[in-house]
């Protein structure tokens, strides 16, 4: 008898209308917690090396990546243009074709005129 | 797989929301690492809240209780640039650490109790009864600070937090069996607790 009372007023205990209570009236920090949040982010912030800060700007290792390989790909097709590149004068109109022939005009000069030897001879 | 049988399917439809979250979470600690300033104020408005809350409710104190916040999201801080995406979730991340807090604060505050024996008695109130009075007499709060250290946060994280019990087995570095364990004594020991306190001010009139 005795124990079914217990059982009875165990049971009437309702914890998780408490949980319930809990979890609809969380405790909320003060905006003095988070002016001091805010002041250690900016201060850990302040102190990460340029380096990484300038990776940083340009989108972390995969953007520092891609900007490494767009510099050696333009390096290297400024060595060694392909055959079929499309003289940027020609776009402008400058020029109708870009032969090496005709590029002689714009800069005033034609192999003839390295040719010392020829002439002296 | 024991992981799934124990969350079951309310599991696997969050993981989605969980996925997104972790690279939400993931994406502002890269800004920030890259020097945005807008990603710490987000970061920190969400995940801030429910750190302060868990520590609070575990220690029941606001000041310890936003100490404890603002060093585990200084500790977020000086984690952003290393920060692996593919590793943690940052909220997990955040509640291990302020749990762990936790744990040292309560262990100061058992030997700090323990010093306190012998010595001549001082005007100023008890731990137990400054810990009460900051939390507002909520007869929850006090039970639950009445609670072993273990159970109490576990039962925090699951039943106020609302975790699931594999990242609550992550934040406290158990197994999932040891939370389940945790996470029923606690609660039992709780309602024997809250019923003996009502048995005792006399204020169980719900039968009428």
């Amino acid at each position: 008898m005795h124990w079914g009372m217990m059982m009875t007023q165990r049971d009437t205990f309702d914890l998780e209308s408490l949980f319930e209570e809990a979890r609809a009236n969380p405790p909320h920090p003060s905006a003095d917690l988070s002016a001091r949040i805010a002041a250690d982010a900016a201060a850990q912030m302040l102190r990460a090396p340029l380096w990484r800060r300038l990776i940083g700007a340009v989108g972390g290792p995969a953007g520092f990546g891609g900007l490494v390989t767009a510099t050696v790909a333009g390096f290297w097709i400024g060595v060694a243009p392909p055959v079929d590149t499309v003289d940027p004068l020609v776009l402008f109109g400058k020029v109708d074709s870009a032969s090496a022939f005709e590029l002689t005009d714009l800069t005033g000069f034609d192999w003839a005129t390295f040719d010392l030897d020829s002439e002296e001879g | 797989m024991p992981l799934l049988d124990f969350c079951g399917k309310r599991c696997l439809k969050d993981t989605s929301d969980h996925s997104e979250a972790r690279d939400a979470d993931a994406d502002l600690l890269t800004r920030y690492a890259a020097g945005d300033s807008a990603a710490a104020r987000l970061l920190s408005a969400r995940l801030s809240p429910r750190a302060f809350a868990h520590a609070f409710r575990v220690l029941g104190d606001r000041a310890e209780a936003e100490d404890v916040t603002q060093e585990a999201m200084l500790r977020l801080w000086k984690q952003a640039p290393k920060w692996d995406a593919g590793r943690a979730q940052a909220a997990t991340w955040l509640y291990r650490v302020v749990a762990n807090l936790c744990f040292d604060r309560l262990r100061g505050q058992r030997t700090e109790t323990l010093d306190e024996v012998d010595a001549p008695a001082d005007p100023s109130p008890g731990i137990e009864t400054r810990l009460q009075d900051t939390a507002r007499h909520d007869a929850l709060q006090a039970a639950l600070l009445r609670l072993p250290e273990r159970q109490r946060q576990a039962v925090v994280l699951r039943h106020i937090g609302g975790l699931a019990n594999p990242d609550i087995a992550e934040i406290l570095d158990v197994g999932i069996e040891a939370v389940e364990s945790l996470t029923a004594r606690g609660k039992r020991a709780l309602t024997a607790d809250l019923a003996a306190q009502r048995d005792a001010l006399g204020y169980d009139d719900d039968t009428t």
